[in-house]
């Protein structure tokens, strides 16, 4: 760590030198005219220039701040609604734009924290840096359930069209994307159903991340430094070039480490057994790796050391860094060729490291887990007369659970996408076929075959085929078709996706558009392929529980109906007004299937060895199976952008949402166990069933039929009935019912600018198994106030969570304190 | 009262720049009639003795243009300014200037006036692979154009190697 200070503190001098030097000896152009002088012209005058002095002439006047920030604001243009680049006004889905100038201005320390200011986009933070971001909320479902159903397995964020999906359990692993602030030219959110476009997991959207175009006005070297409390230290840095018109290159790295206010993780007891230190109880709540080193849970220990191969797995190795939140670093290489204007070919590549302390997405005393990972990808992108064509590779480890055996595995994925966009009249067809095949591999990460949940390499393999239409019926009315069918190796039924859509301009200041769409997940390789036995070591009951997948879950589909109303009454305001209402099925969610008694040990109870009482025990088969679950979630946002004057902008959006859900399952996974096992229990005929199953066990061995070594049980009896009272219309509060953000950018001169933002969100009820975690409202304030030395340099102060309000945002997740910063622009 | 101080606080803060916003559609009127005077049209094809510029839903860019055509002539033609909301009421005209908000319509415009000796400007940029010949864009702060050759040579006009120069070209 001191060495990264040290290092920062080094480049921070070097930079401040170079811009010194780069401003004092930068030569100024000589003006023949002053600004003043050429708006006294009358048009008679410049009209007669020639178009080079003309040019010259408007140089000197400028286009004016207020013009700029229009464009900057509100006349942007996006690409991820249609595939194609239209103006946002008249983007046939909700959809939002964050440019580059607009992310930086914001002071957002992460991509993450930038969506912040996207509409319908709800962003909490768990730990310094780590986020749990939602397009529309609808998140945690099931509940009642692992934390792993908390993560975002509905949005697809792509960077350049590239998905960056985590199809091992489902979600986006933010830290993992090798992107940062430099190479980023734009974030389009598209809300809404999205999969016809994009294929599975656009489920409430996607968010597609487009790097920066290298160009003649690319500075050669740019990038960013800042750094401030509980060790906040991030930089980026790019060099970039075109060395001709046809051929640029660039290199981009960015890192990032952060700390967090505690070293103390939660501890919860999973089976309800008292907790214990040294004797003296404990309950749940936070405590030092040391002291849960010590910790038991009824008379086990709570975290239990292991040998995996030759290294031990305890606390300590599951978290390494305690204090430590996020620890992160990427580099990116560019290449574009553009060989004639109607061809071009995109290479990009990179690499990143990381290590964050987030939510965990298994099962163990704690609501915290550490995740590793180390990933690379190439990504090819060519554009060749109306074909588009996209290749790539990402593979790469990630530990999901560092300590934990079974969850770190070996991934590589190959996705390959061609379109051909042909233009008829007023039609665009768009055909395209599209494969990806997704394979994880735990197999070199595990001491023996069934410690891991996959205990061998296991692929998905989609194959699609899409069409869209886009038909401009009259200069008003546009109509949009987008239809996609995709096949997995493991199922006999073809998914099919679709989007309809029809817009009309009222007139050029509004319009009024209608969605109907639907989208659904992708397999994941946990629910499809799990077959993962655990034996239990620090649980009272029961002994063995096995996880197994299915091959032929349904996946998760979503049908939404949206309206909405884009209105720009005067040039200086766009107001987006979007209504809708969703309703999800086939959820996918880990249950109980049965509950065993046997016997543990039952030679040594056959030989009178040890005693029934002490050697029966419960076994538990779970599978990630289908649901009868159904949400239907209904809201709308608002959002207004608004520029007052040169000086003064003003963006805010808020959303409401209600999600109720039928068919909800009111008890948790132990809840069910303990009826099953209390049914299993109470069977009249239980004494003789040890008997006949002792015995049954003593002829198999006899017979040669069960090998003692490896079946170290006696099935007694199963139950595999679940409790009655299903709920329908559950009011379901994961997501807060509103929540948004107000900013503000205030430039008093053209060297200061503040950027003051609110974000707030209401009241939340998180349920997971093992409890119900109330969240508190929140407004959380920021502001960062920036100085602009010189045209290349900007120093700047960053206040994150300005009022340090200590509130927990995320369930049983940190609470977020005040991260107060400093740094510096730079660019040549 | 706290809403109205917050408006009073806006307000204050604001301040006004609206000329500096209108210097911008002067100086693209300007550069528009510049780029009547490096481009060649065939002979006597639509008026002999006007020059048409149609204006699509833009009333401040027809007003700089009705100014400039009080002042300046195309050649010997009179400089005409018409002004639609409508692609399908475009009549034949010597140049077509399609506003920001109109800019969906580009596609459409380009074929509607397919092989016809128009000159296709648009106020937004990027709409050059619609079939625009010009377009409108700025770069570090400053007014610049893009220009496909493509786009123009396909409707028999002749455009001069300055102003190719000076533009962003996109072929």
């Amino acid at each position: 760590m001191n060495q990264i200070k040290m290092n920062l503190r080094y480049l921070l001098l070097i930079v401040l030198v170079v811009s010194f030097f780069n401003q004092n000896f930068a030569q100024e152009q000589p003006k023949t005219k002053t600004r003043e002088e050429v708006l006294s012209m009358t048009m008679e005058e410049m009209s007669s220039l020639p178009l080079e002095e003309l040019m010259s002439l408007m140089d000197v006047v400028g286009v004016s701040s207020l013009e700029e920030l229009y464009n900057l604001l509100l006349n942007k243009n996006v690409v991820s609604a249609s595939k194609k680049e239209e103006s946002i006004f008249d983007s046939p889905l909700s959809t939002t734009v964050l440019s580059h100038d607009q992310i930086i201005a914001s002071g957002a320390t992460s991509i993450e924290e930038a969506l912040r200011l996207v509409p319908g986009v709800i962003v909490r933070e768990k730990t310094n840096g780590n986020y749990d971001v939602h397009i529309r909320g609808n998140d945690n479902l099931p509940s009642k359930n692992l934390l792993l159903y908390s993560e975002n397995m509905n949005t697809l964020v792509m960077i350049n069209g590239r998905s960056v999906f985590n199809y091992s359990h489902g979600g986006t692993l933010w830290e993992t994307l090798p992107v940062s602030f430099e190479d980023i030219d734009r974030i389009e959110v598209v809300r809404g159903p999205s999969s016809a476009l994009y294929g599975p997991n656009a489920v409430t959207g996607v968010i597609n991340i487009i790097t920066q175009t290298i160009s003649q006005e690319t500075p050669l070297i740019s990038g960013n430094l800042n750094g401030g409390s509980q060790s906040t230290y991030m930089g980026d840095l790019a060099i970039r070039k075109q060395l001709n018109d046809k051929i640029s290159l660039g290199v981009t790295g960015n890192f990032e480490t952060r700390d967090r206010k505690t070293d103390e993780i939660y501890i919860y007891s999973r089976d309800g057994s008292q907790l214990s230190i040294d004797g003296e109880n404990v309950g749940n709540g936070y405590y030092s790796l040391d002291e849960i080193n010590q910790m038991r849970s009824g008379n086990q220990e709570i975290w239990p050391p292991y040998t995996v191969g030759n290294e031990i797995y305890d606390i300590y190795k599951s978290f390494p860094d305690p204090e430590r939140s996020k620890y992160r670093y990427g580099v990116n290489g560019y290449l574009d060729v553009n060989p004639t204007s109607e061809t071009s070919v995109q290479i990009m590549g990179g690499y990143q490291n990381s290590e964050v302390m987030t939510s965990t997405m298994g099962d163990v005393p704690t609501p915290y887990s550490t995740k590793l990972a180390s990933t690379g990808y190439v990504d090819l992108r060519a554009k060749i007369y109306d074909f588009s064509l996209q290749a790539n590779y990402n593979g790469g480890t990630i530990d999901y659970m560092s300590g934990n055996e079974g969850f770190e595995l070996d991934n590589e994925q190959y996705s390959f996408l061609a379109e051909y966009n042909k233009k008829f009249r007023n039609l665009s067809v768009r055909p395209g076929f599209s494969y990806q095949s997704i394979s994880y591999d735990d197999s070199k990460h595990i001491s023996e075959v069934g410690k891991g949940y996959l205990n061998q390499k296991q692929t998905i393999n989609i194959m699609a085929g899409s069409l869209r239409l886009d038909y401009l019926l009259t200069e008003r009315l546009r109509l949009v078709a987008a239809l996609r069918a995709e096949k997995y190796d493991n199922m006999d039924d073809i998914y099919a996706s679709w989007q309809f859509i029809s817009t009309y301009k009222l007139n050029d200041k509004n319009l009024i558009r209608a969605v109907y769409s639907r989208a659904n997940q992708s397999a994941f390789l946990i629910n499809t392929y799990s077959n993962y036995t655990w034996n239990i070591v620090n649980m009272r009951s029961p002994k063995i529980m096995q996880f197994d997948g299915h091959k032929d879950n349904k996946l998760k589909t979503t049908d939404m109906v949206e309206i909405g109303f884009r209105s720009r009454p005067d040039k200086s305001v766009l107001i987006d007004v979007e209504a809708f209402y969703n309703r999800s099925k086939d959820f996918v969610g880990l249950a109980p299937d049965m509950t065993s008694l046997a016997v543990f040990n039952p030679l040594a109870v056959i030989t009178g060895a040890a005693t029934v009482q002490e050697n029966i025990n419960a076994i538990v088969n779970l599978s990630f199976q289908n649901m009868d679950l159904v949400s239907n979630q209904f809201g709308a946002s608002v959002s207004l952008d608004w520029v007052l004057s040169e000086k003064l902008m003003a963006t805010g959006h808020v959303t409401y949402q209600q999600t109720t859900v039928d068919n909800y399952v009111p008890y948790s996974r132990n809840e069910i166990l303990y009826y099953q096992s209390s049914i299993a229990q109470s069977d009249p005929d239980l004494a003789t069933k040890i008997n006949q199953a002792l015995v049954d066990y003593a002829t198999g061995v006899q017979t040669g039929e069960i090998d003692p070594a490896k079946q170290t049980y006696a099935i007694v009896n199963s139950v595999s009935d679940i409790q009655e009272g299903t709920e329908n219309n559950f009011k379901h509060e994961a997501t807060p019912s509103f929540w948004g953000s107000l900013s503000i950018t205030y430039r008093p001169t053209k060297k200061i600018e503040f950027f003051p933002q609110a974000y707030f969100y209401g009241e939340q009820s998180f349920i997971n198994q093992y409890g119900v975690i109330d969240i508190e409202p929140s407004v959380n304030l920021n502001l960062k106030a920036s100085y602009k030395a010189t045209d290349n340099l900007t120093f700047f102060v960053n206040c994150r969570n300005l009022l340090n309000t200590e509130k927990v945002q995320f369930a049983y997740m940190d609470k977020i304190g005040g991260l107060y910063l400093a740094g510096l622009n730079f660019k040549w | 009262m706290k809403k109205h101080i917050l408006i009073l606080l806006l307000l204050f803060l604001a301040g006004t720049s609206e000329e500096a916003f209108c210097q911008m559609t002067k100086f693209k009127a300007l550069f528009l009639y510049n780029f009547t005077q490096n481009v060649e049209w065939p002979p006597n094809t639509i008026s002999s003795n006007e020059f048409i510029i149609t204006v699509v839903g833009d009333d401040e860019m027809a007003g700089e243009l009705e100014k400039l055509a009080q002042v300046k002539k195309v050649g010997s033609k009179t400089m005409v300014i018409k002004q639609t909301n409508q692609v399908k009421e475009i009549n034949d005209s010597h140049v077509v200037f399609l506003s920001s908000t109109k800019s969906d319509l580009m596609s459409r415009l380009a074929i509607q006036q397919e092989g016809q000796p128009v000159l296709l400007i648009s106020s937004k940029e990027g709409l050059c692979k619609d079939g625009a010949a010009i377009c409108f864009t700025t770069v570090d702060g400053k007014l610049r154009y893009q220009i496909n050759e493509d786009n123009i040579n396909a409707r028999s006009l002749k455009v001069n190697n300055k102003l190719i120069s000076l533009g962003i070209s996109t072929n």
